[in-house]
């Protein structure tokens, strides 16, 4: 009777896989991974990939200065990992794109930048050269308006969060960096409203709990800006529907974000702004949508919601 | 004057190596610390004559190599996977010695030797199919249909990059 042949068995321990797993591209290791469910519980669970993807969601992405909004809840953290799980998308691969701008003119204090510090596109997995864990760990700085989220993306039209797309998409054709802004883009019309700053001179339609927050694109041919930075008080946020709070440092420091995007182009962002998508700021896009932030405009004025 | 090491591989074949030669593997530079001055042969059980030989070989051509800064894992020497030439050659053994020196070198604790290793069997994978992988490797794939339609779902991005 012919002897079955099987070919020699090895048993290569899980560090030997590591250690050339370490020699090989994220690519290359996913193909590994491909290979059999031992292989593939060896990279993604044993491997080191996940301190560099950060896609295990041990860490918590939270940020106390857009937790406030609304009830104080909102896991800020929860949208993105919601989006990153939906579209099968590590974190480190999100781009993050900042569309066109209004011609805002800029009054001091805040100085531009050098436009290599500009944020108009972080490619975090690239281009930032702080690392997730710095990101992680860098002060926050909730005094300073500057602690606002590079982008604030805002619904469009209703209180609901965006979809993935809307929030990891680049800008469409229509609404290429730095070109003008044409309201007809959902974006654009979006960035307009993030964009605009709150006057304490006028009032809006939009309150507090309101189910719909009243969103209006700005037209074609409204003048640019000349915007302040005017940290609202307390009163000013009463004119503005906003409901004083047991915290109001926590709101003015959220109002102050607000207002800083409103008129800081990206190229004169300071460099704190331009934090990789792990830290606190990509957080920021993720809490203001998923909290309801919605930010208004009706002839130059703004109203600021928080649903 | 030099000073020899008995070395025993796991089918008890004695090979004497210069104790500057054998201090390539920390293990047994660790050992011979702890040891002192012996005659005592060094058993090395997990590694048989033929692997220990090439070890050897390596460790011969290489004595006169800086030893290995213990922090290089910067990325830049993780994206390198070229191989010097005469590494090549020394490596140009079959699959199963190939991973043999691979479980001797991490056993011996030879570090420029286990990288070498490492990086030809990156070199095997570089560039291939999961399909091709298993043929390289003869591996069975144990995916079901379903599995694998949903792995490779999920690992497009990748590889339209």
């Amino acid at each position: 009777m012919a002897k079955h042949f099987s070919p020699p068995v090895l048993t290569v321990p899980t560090e030997i896989f590591l250690a050339i797993a370490s020699f090989l591209t994220t690519g290359q290791l996913l193909r590994l991974a491909q290979v059999t469910k031992i292989l593939r519980a060896v990279v993604f669970d044993a491997g080191p990939l996940w301190e560099d993807l950060d896609l295990k969601g041990m860490t918590r992405l939270t940020d106390e200065n857009v937790r406030m909004g609304g009830d104080g809840g909102g896991d800020s953290g929860e949208c993105l990992d919601r989006v990153c799980q939906a579209l099968s998308v590590p974190l480190r691969n999100i781009k993050v794109n900042i569309s066109p701008l209004l011609p805002i003119s800029l009054s001091p204090p805040y100085h531009p930048v050098s436009s290599a510090t500009s944020p108009l596109s972080l490619a975090t997995a690239s281009s930032s050269s702080t690392s997730p864990t710095q990101a992680r760990t860098l002060p926050r700085m909730s005094s300073s308006p500057f602690s606002a989220p590079a982008q604030i993306y805002a619904p469009s039209t209703s209180a609901t969060a965006p979809t993935p797309h809307s929030l990891l998409s680049p800008p469409s054709s229509s609404a290429s960096p730095r070109s003008p802004i044409r309201p007809t883009s959902r974006t654009s019309k979006n960035l307009i409203s993030s964009r605009t700053v709150a006057s304490p001179n006028t009032s809006s339609a939009t309150t507090k709990g309101s189910s719909k927050p009243f969103v209006r694109p700005l037209q074609p041919s409204l003048p640019p800006f000349t915007c302040k930075n005017v940290a609202p008080t307390p009163a000013a946020a009463r004119t503005h529907h906003l409901k004083p709070t047991p915290t109001p440092h926590r709101k003015r420091t959220f109002i102050n974000a607000i207002t800083a995007r409103a008129i800081l182009l990206p190229s004169q962002l300071p460099a704190q702004t331009v934090a990789p998508i792990h830290g606190p700021t990509s957080a920021s896009y993720a809490s203001l949508s998923a909290t309801g932030v919605s930010v208004s405009t009706a002839s130059n004025v703004l109203a600021v919601t928080v649903t | 004057m030099t000073t020899k090491v008995t070395l025993t591989s796991s089918d008890n074949e004695n090979f004497s190596v210069n104790k500057e030669i054998t201090k390539r593997s920390i293990l047994i530079k660790n050992m011979l610390e702890d040891v002192g001055k012996s005659d005592t042969p060094i058993p090395l059980p997990n590694v048989n004559s033929k692997v220990l030989r090439k070890v050897i070989e390596w460790c011969e051509y290489h004595c006169m190599d800086p030893l290995a800064p213990t922090n290089e894992n910067t990325e830049n020497q993780k994206q390198n996977t070229d191989i010097e030439d005469w590494d090549q050659k020394f490596i140009e053994v079959d699959q199963e010695t190939l991973f043999k020196i691979i479980l001797a070198t991490n056993y011996l604790n030879i570090k420029p030797l286990l990288d070498i290793g490492c990086k030809t069997i990156t070199n095997m994978i570089k560039g291939k199919s999961p399909e091709e992988i298993y043929k390289t490797f003869n591996i069975v794939n144990n995916f079901t249909p379903k599995e694998e339609a949903q792995i490779r779902k999920e690992n497009k991005w990748a590889e339209d990059q």
